[in-house]
């Protein structure tokens, strides 16, 4: 293992129990994250991003269960901790950013109460002015303006791009190693978005941590990151560099993804046919397999589970070197 | 923030005049001849006319408010026709006991109600949870002069550990009168073993009467607590480190209160007026048996005066619990501003 | 070359600007008051739209675009100006003729789940316009199940309430409901913001479809600059209530002149090409200056010009249906 790794994540396995039914929503991801590194988590609803998300963290509560897979944070083994430790360890190494800031702040309290708290929790040794101090140092880092007066508002005070950049404050507020935003920029307009990204891409500059961004906006991804997994029913299909992904994609499924993103010139989007599976009822072999052009009629892709790989796909080598050959995706 | 406050203020004069109206209405919407009523049977037509012209019956309806709201203001409350007695001393007399009795109801549910409504949400689905509704469920149900009977059964003739159903004091002789409020008092007295048989006597009656908001606050905390416990600032707090129960309790509890505070405003009110069968049971000297009487004897100037009494605690309720809302909430305090 | 006059060409489909257009407005205005202060949400709006196309309104929350919308259909009733339809001055209609006007413009609004009221069937949402305006049971039963049948709604889940479909079929249901009184002009405010990318697709082929066999015309309200480009003849683009830029998608894609257009595209991709990150946000309480361009205190080009902050710049005529309001157009280049 590089010591520039800061996440490993092997075979993460969630699942939810309601009813005597499993579904299984997480079925062994694994990815590295190295420092100052920007990836995403490619996936639309119902693929399991957000509950991945919170089996990071060591947050899913029933009927969410965490059942399997290891997850090392600077080496250390975090999956199997007992939710005291995990409390040491949350906001302080492994941070997180939900999409919607105004539910995600406490609507009651100033916003400086709530950073000065945070810091407090991780850093009990500040001292209540000192912590004032270093709010408004945090403000002014994520780039809001009067950051010194800003402690004292509500946030309802506040528009949603000053919002989300709070979050982020408080998110950066211990100095992590690892920021797990589920999708960020959702609720913001484009050139909010674009603000908010770029105050990003300066911060993992400046201090080094790294980044899980959860989207399904394939935009933002190729602005933003250098690596992409694409996630479908749970796992990870497709994985690699956005340089190569993006314009390159190997698997079925990522292919499709990517032809749905409205372009001029088309009459037509091509659209995936069918929905998404249903996840309790997940048959052997490829999930994919009922909606994919490559495998209707193979019978392999509907009896085996395709290989893991950069693509999980049983055509996998054959696609790519379609790819590389230059044939039109 | 001094503009909520006179704000709220204002309007609750204007409820103050409402109510006033109201209970104006419909006193003289009830039938029977208050003069005929307090002279009895056996008067004379010219007597009866005599004190219908001092009482006012005959005159013109706005003049006959305005009397009234004067009357009321000035303290003079009219006689009761039981006893001959102004009813402002009557209930002056006893609306101590009874405020008393309720404040001590109210802390018991309010200070019953938190802790439950808590420890059941953190537990949540479990054999707690399931137990503190069980409790509430009781609370709600249960006949209060029945429990109060069971509470003096249990505490006083058999245990022996509590006073027994003779009023507020063993001792016959109340601490100097400053509040009314007989615990009060005495602390201000510094008379100690006053303070402290004073609220033995108060333990038994306060619990029989605040059983029922007891329950019903529990239930309505719990749902809020839930409510609020699925919004995402607390799954974010919790991201940050904090655990399951300080996430409750810093977080979720006074978000959770503030629908709960109107509710338990008009709960302060209602307790207020409605102690009678508590009263009767542990003979406590307060302002609801009064009103019971003289309702039930069609004392006209009893029941009126309680019905606007009732109304001015009502208001003044809510009008604390406007105040707490706009210090609690921050929404309140300041409605959206300009970057 | 006869297709050129009068005419413009989307992907096959000719669409006409000989006959008279569908809807016109002129100088649409609409201020709330609140407290003190004034928003101008919509601050004098001009805009034609012909039978049988599709006009996209782009901008971000705040911009009037919404209001703008509501205003046209009369919804809300604007404060100044008139809006045309079919020839026919709908501000000054009387209540009952207003009723029957609505049979030919409808709606369909972003939240499937907040539009469709959670206790009513599929079927019963969709026959409710129907029942509004007189038709016999049988009639609109028939009706309904067509239409939902077009919008992909299979017959087993007509009768399911709104909570058992997905975010994407809930939108469905919200089209047919918007077309199964047979309208001519379908406004669509951010059908496609709260779904999925492959959802995104499916939505926007059926309104393609829908367009096609009902002769429809669409006026498209998104906040994704590259949704409009795709799906629409023309794109307009509101910033703070006006119009700042309105061309065919094709000019537009091909040059963007306005600085807010610019960088609605640019914020986010385009490799190679340098990222445009704007400063500030757009602060709609009574932010319309008194004087100067709307957009001065963000743009990059106009921050610091004289002519910018002094004089609001109109909306002018740059190329065969291209419009910018700006003093220097094409100055910023993404």
């Amino acid at each position: 293992m590089n010591e520039d790794t800061i996440l490993e994540v092997r075979d993460l396995r969630a699942e939810y129990v309601s009813a005597g039914r499993r579904v299984a929503a997480v079925r062994g991801v694994s990815f590295t994250l190295r420092r100052g590194e920007k990836m995403a988590i490619v996936g639309e609803s119902g693929c399991g991003k957000s509950t991945l998300a919170l089996a990071l963290l060591g947050l899913l509560d029933p009927p969410g269960c965490f059942v399997g897979g290891s997850v090392r944070l600077n080496g250390r083994e975090i999956s199997g901790l007992d939710d005291r430790a995990m409390r040491r360890i949350r906001g302080r190494d492994i941070a997180f950013i939900y999409q919607d800031a105004m539910a995600a702040l406490d609507p009651i309290r100033s916003i400086g109460s709530q950073l000065c708290d945070n810091i407090r929790r991780h850093q009990p040794a500040v001292g209540r002015a000192e912590a004032r101090r270093r709010a408004a140092a945090l403000l002014a880092a994520v780039e809001v303006p009067d950051a010194e007066r800003r402690l004292d508002h509500y946030p309802h005070q506040c528009s949603g791009g000053m919002r989300q950049r709070v979050m982020i404050a408080m998110a950066l507020a211990n100095n992590p190693d690892v920021l797990v935003a589920d999708e960020p920029t959702t609720a913001l307009d484009v050139t909010t978005q674009a603000q908010v990204l770029a105050l990003l891409d300066r911060l993992t500059a400046a201090h080094g941590f790294g980044i899980v961004l959860i989207t399904h906006d394939f935009s933002e991804v190729e602005a933003f990151c250098d690596r992409v997994h694409v996630m479908y029913a749970g796992r990870i299909v497709e994985h690699g560099p956005v340089a190569s992904v993006l314009p390159h994609p190997i698997h079925p499924y990522t292919q499709a993804l990517l032809a749905t993103m409205p372009r001029p010139g088309l009459a037509r989007l091509p659209a995936i046919p069918g929905l998404p599976p249903d996840l309790g009822a997940l048959s052997a072999g490829c999930a994919f397999a009922p909606r994919c052009p490559v495998g209707v009629g193979r019978a392999i892709c509907t009896t085996d589970a395709p290989p893991p790989g950069p693509a999980e796909c049983h055509f996998a080598s054959e696609l790519a070197s379609g790819v590389a050959a230059g044939s039109p995706t | 923030m001094l503009r909520l406050v006179a704000n709220r203020v204002v309007s609750s004069v204007l409820s103050l005049f409402g109510a006033s109206l109201f209970s104006f209405i419909i006193l003289r919407l009830t039938p029977g001849d208050p003069a005929r009523l307090f002279l009895g049977p056996f008067a004379t037509e010219a007597a009866v006319a005599q004190l219908r012209g001092k009482l006012g019956v005959d005159d013109p309806i706005p003049l006959q408010y305005l009397a009234y709201i004067g009357d009321f203001l000035r303290g003079d409350w009219g006689f009761s026709y039981t006893t001959g007695e102004p009813v402002v001393r009557e209930l002056m007399e006893r609306l101590p006991a009874t405020l008393e009795l309720g404040l001590c109801a109210f802390a018991f549910a309010v200070c019953g109600a938190v802790p439950l409504a808590l420890v059941a949400v953190h537990h949540h689905g479990r054999a707690a949870d399931r137990a503190a509704l069980a409790f509430s469920f009781f609370g709600l149900g249960v006949p209060t002069f029945w429990f109060g009977l069971m509470l003096l059964v249990l505490f006083f003739e058999r245990l022996g550990w509590l006073p027994g159903p003779d009023g507020r004091l063993s001792l016959n002789v109340a601490p100097p009168s400053v509040t009314g409020l007989y615990t009060v008092d005495a602390l201000l007295a510094g008379q100690w073993a006053k303070f402290l048989d004073a609220a033995r006597h108060l333990i038994l009656p306060a619990i029989t009467l605040g059983m029922a908001p007891l329950g019903f606050l529990t239930r309505l905390l719990r749902a809020n607590l839930l409510d609020i416990a699925r919004e995402p600032f607390i799954l974010v707090a919790r991201s940050r480190g904090v655990s399951r129960w300080a996430a409750l309790v810093r977080h979720a509890l006074p978000n959770a209160c503030l629908p709960a505070l109107t509710a338990a405003g008009l709960l302060f009110g209602q307790l207020l007026a409605g102690s009678l069968l508590v009263e009767r049971v542990f003979n406590w000297p307060g302002a609801g048996a009064l009103v019971a009487e003289g309702v039930l004897r069609q004392d006209f100037s009893v029941a009126q005066a309680f019905i606007l009494l009732s109304a001015v605690m009502y208001v003044l309720a809510m009008l604390v619990v406007d105040l707490l809302a706009g210090l609690i909430d921050p929404r309140i305090r300041h409605p959206m501003t300009l970057e | 070359m006869p297709f050129r006059v009068g005419a413009s060409q989307r992907c096959g489909r000719w669409v006409s600007n000989m006959s008279p257009p569908l809807l016109q407005v002129e100088g649409l205005r609409k201020t709330f008051s609140a407290g003190g202060y004034i928003v101008r949400a919509v601050d004098s709006i001009s805009i034609t739209v012909a039978r049988g196309e599709s006009l996209g309104i782009v901008g971000e929350s705040g911009c009037g675009k919404s209001t703008l919308a509501r205003c046209i259909l009369r919804l809300i009733e604007p404060t100044a100006g008139e809006v045309h339809f079919d020839g026919i001055d709908i501000l000054a209609l009387d209540p009952a003729a207003m009723r029957q006007m609505r049979r030919r413009m409808q709606i369909v609004f972003q939240d499937g789940s907040g539009a469709l009221d959670p206790r009513m069937s599929a079927r019963s949402l969709v026959e409710e316009p129907l029942a509004i305006h007189g038709l016999g049971r049988s009639a609109r039963r028939q009706a309904a199940e067509q239409m939902l049948a077009l919008v992909g709604i299979p017959m087993q889940a007509a009768d399911d309430v709104p909570a058992r479909f997905s975010g994407g079929q809930r939108q469905r249901i919200g089209i047919a409901r918007a077309l199964v009184l047979k309208p001519d002009l379908l406004v669509l405010d951010e059908p496609v913001s709260a779904v999925d990318m492959s959802v995104q697709a499916q939505i926007l082929n059926l309104l393609r479809d829908m367009q096609d066999r009902l002769h429809l015309t669409y006026l498209l309200i998104v906040h994704n600059l590259t949704v409009a480009e795709f799906f629409c003849d023309r794109v307009a683009v509101i910033y703070l209530g006006r119009i700042v830029e309105i061309a065919t998608s094709v000019a537009l894609a091909r040059q963007a002149l306005h600085p807010y257009t610019v960088s609605l595209f640019s914020g986010l991709r385009r490799e190679g090409q340098e990222r445009i990150v704007l400063r500030g946000e757009v602060s709609s309480l009574g932010g319309t200056p008194a004087r100067g361009c709307p957009f001065q205190p963000r743009c990059p080009i106009g921050r610091h010009r004289e002519l910018c902050s002094a004089l609001a710049p109109p909306l002018a005529v740059v190329g065969s249906d291209h419009q910018v309001a700006c003093h220097f157009p094409g100055a910023l280049t993404a």
